[in-house]
């Protein structure tokens, strides 16, 4: 009897055409709907974290708690010392990928009779690069060319725009160093790089380490160290054992040790992905009233029908199986086309990404923050769990929605099901 | 002049009503009650327009500058940077000649040595020894802090001709600074972009000499400090030979010039105000 049911469930899909595709499609397009959002917010709360650990946070960050503080004025003199200790002690454990120190001091730059603010970076080219893979940004000249002469820079575009300067050109940049005495350096622009980021591409310059450290007469030190893990997950146990060492506890206790987990940015996600459920919660809403809406409009026509089935003699519980069954199939078929279709669309712009630019025109520019927050591209994350819960979501909906006209219908006699065409 | 007019006024209209002649007493007396009470308040709400003679702000800004105006002066002067609880002292000489054009030529700490700025009229060049080149700066660049300081560039070039030109001055009741009696004047800039856009300066009434100065942004909020800490007598005149500014914005900072010889009226060769100066060694 149960595989009759299924067997008249399915030919009744190819009862009424077009009534099979309508639903079909309102529950594959929804699915899909579904999926592409999920896949679209994660991306967006991933490219921020990514880009806060890239940039900012690294795996570990060991910084100065007053630089930490003060971290919008930029004070030059609040430095971690002994970093060759730090970095004995960070390379020798299993779990170490890369430490990148980095110095960041405002410069007064000059190039004729063009100044302009910036916000140099001195970091080690090589490191750096590793971890935020600058060299993929360069849009013309090289990245930090051959640097052999220690006196090449790279630029921000919008920064090189400004002062009026290209590849090649000398920029004078100028600062006070950490005794208040003014030093200014000569540089040769190397490259002039574009991350879509408008508070990097309007600021900031990056300088080789030695020279910043020459610039700001502050020895070996740096402003911020950040180390890299091969599993970020392990930042609290390492982020201990640097805390373990002289280096991290000096006296005055003024080193801090911080793992990615505990920067701003990345604990103010949960927050921001509360936002973004509510915005996800409400495009699942309207799906499931489209759903909704088109399964239970297909049961309701078909009342002669049922009474028609009624009458041949099938019981009141074989009635409601036969609808759920129906249900079934087309909440099956809908979502597994919402799911490829859902599916290929998140992996596509997973892998070549959303412009931005096209999308915002000239807004992107006039968000000047600084804090990297979103880039010139986006990337969709999609997952193999959106896939699965979104089309679950899909089937749930379309048995949820047969359930009361299903139950009503079964309970009816045929009688009444030749007279109530159409009403409830 | 226009104060002076306007001041000569509301004295005639008094006059006026108390010449005509006393018909119907008890409506006169009340007019005149009237009159009188008019004056009063008119006096309380605005003070210095009676007071025959009194100058205007801008007056008082010429006067100080005519003190401390001079054909051409060297002198030797010591900075020294308070921040939080660490104290650097740089040394300079300067020549002057008059207010257009300065030469200063750092000789301590080390990393200082040899920078050498050079003003004419509102441009600054600047040369660095470690870059050996030379900088130059104008317009809103002049806001930078000077080696470190809590002056500006802007600071060091603004006089009172450019106060005349951009600010409407008042004088406000006087005050006492340090136990003297001052004039206290308030500048407010007709111009939107005016890094200072309000300026109350106090100005010592026999000295005409800017005594304190306090800076303030559009918004009210309190932008710089700079007192005069000490005078000297050169020539019958007095001049500030120490004075201390403090940048609100830096936190715990002030910086203090103090000089330490200064002369007069000395010969000082066209030259020195000259970019190959700056590069000569």
């Amino acid at each position: 009897m149960i595989g009759n049911i299924f067997k008249f469930g399915w030919r009744n899909l190819s009862r009424n055409k077009r009534r099979t595709f309508f639903t079909l499609l309102a529950i594959a397009v929804g699915v899909m709907s579904v999926i592409f959002a999920k896949s679209y917010i994660l991306g967006i709360m991933n490219n921020a974290t990514e880009t806060a650990i890239k940039t900012q946070a690294g795996h570990i960050r060991i910084a100065h708690k007053e630089y930490l503080r003060l971290e919008r004025i930029m004070p030059r003199e609040y430095l971690v010392t002994g970093l060759d200790e730090i970095r004995r002690t960070v390379s020798a454990l299993p779990e170490f990928e890369t430490m990148d120190p980095r110095i960041k001091f405002n410069v007064l730059l000059s190039h004729g009779d063009v100044n302009e603010n910036g916000l140099a970076v001195g970091i080690d080219p090589a490191a750096a690069d590793k971890t935020m893979e600058l060299s993929k940004a360069i849009v013309t000249g090289s990245y930090f060319g051959d640097s052999e002469k220690g006196l090449g820079l790279i630029i921000g575009k919008k920064l090189a725009e400004k002062l009026h300067v290209g590849v090649n050109d000398e920029l004078l940049l100028v600062t006070t160093d950490i005794n208040y005495s003014t030093y200014a350096l000569p540089f040769n622009i190397a490259g002039v790089f574009e991350t879509g980021f408008s508070s990097m591409d309007k600021h900031i310059l990056y300088i080789p380490l030695k020279k910043a450290r020459e610039m700001l007469d502050c020895g070996d030190a740096a402003h911020e160290v950040l180390v890299f893990l091969k599993d970020p997950a392990k930042s609290y146990e390492v982020a201990e054992k640097i805390r373990n060492t002289p280096a991290g506890n000096d006296p005055d206790h003024a080193i801090r040790v911080i793992p990615w987990q505990e920067n701003d940015l990345v604990k103010s996600m949960p927050v921001v992905a509360k936002v973004w459920g509510v915005i996800l919660g409400i495009i699942m809403f309207i799906v499931a009233l489209v759903i909704l809406n088109t399964m239970l409009m297909a049961v309701m026509e078909r009342y002669h029908e049922i009474g028609v089935m009624k009458a041949l003699g099938f019981k009141n519980r074989e009635v409601f199986s036969i609808i759920l069954v129906e249900a079934f199939y087309i909440g099956v078929i809908g979502s597994v086309i919402g799911g490829i279709l859902g599916g290929a669309l998140s992996a596509v712009s997973e892998k070549v990404g959303f412009s931005l630019e096209a999308i915002a025109g000239g807004l992107l520019d006039k968000i000047d923050i600084p804090v990297p927050w979103i880039g010139k591209v986006l990337y969709p994350d999609f997952t193999f769990t959106n896939l699965i819960v979104s089309m679950v979501f899909g089937i749930a909906i379309a048995l949820i929605a047969v359930l009361y006209p299903a139950y009503k219908s079964a309970r009816m006699q045929p009688v009444e099901a030749f007279h109530s065409e159409l009403k409830v | 002049m226009s104060r002076r007019s306007k001041s000569i006024l509301p004295t005639l209209l008094t006059l006026l009503t108390l010449l005509t002649p006393l018909t119907q007493p008890t409506q006169r007396r009340i007019k005149m009650k009237r009159v009188i009470l008019f004056f009063v308040i008119v006096y309380i709400v605005s003070p210095g327009v009676f007071s025959q003679g009194a100058p205007s702000a801008f007056d008082i800004l010429e006067k100080i500058d005519k003190n401390m105006v001079f054909k051409t002066a060297y002198s030797e002067v010591e900075m020294i940077i308070t921040i939080k609880n660490r104290t650097i002292t740089k040394s300079m000489l300067s020549y002057a000649v008059g207010n257009e054009k300065s030469y200063i030529e750092f000789l301590s700490p080390a990393r200082d040595k040899g920078t050498k700025m050079l003003r004419i009229g509102e441009i600054v060049k600047i040369y660095y020894p470690s870059a050996e080149r030379v900088m130059r700066l104008s317009g809103h660049m002049l806001r930078q802090s000077m080696m470190g300081s809590d002056f500006s560039y802007e600071d060091m070039t603004e006089r009172a001709k450019k106060m005349r030109e951009e600010y409407t001055g008042e004088i406000k009741e006087d005050e006492t600074f340090r136990e003297r009696p001052c004039y206290v004047l308030v500048l407010t800039s007709k111009i939107k972009k005016q890094t200072y856009f309000t300026r109350k300066i106090w100005v010592d009434r026999k000295l005409f000499i800017g005594m304190k100065e306090e800076l303030y942004a559009q918004s009210g909020k309190l932008l710089k400090v700079l007192t005069v800490d000490g005078l000297k007598t050169f020539k019958n005149r007095y001049y500030p030979t120490q004075i201390t500014m403090q940048d609100m914005l830096r936190k715990d900072s002030s910086t203090r010039m103090v000089i330490k010889k200064i002369d007069f009226d000395i010969p000082i060769p066209d030259e020195t105000f000259s970019e190959r100066r700056l590069l000569k060694r």
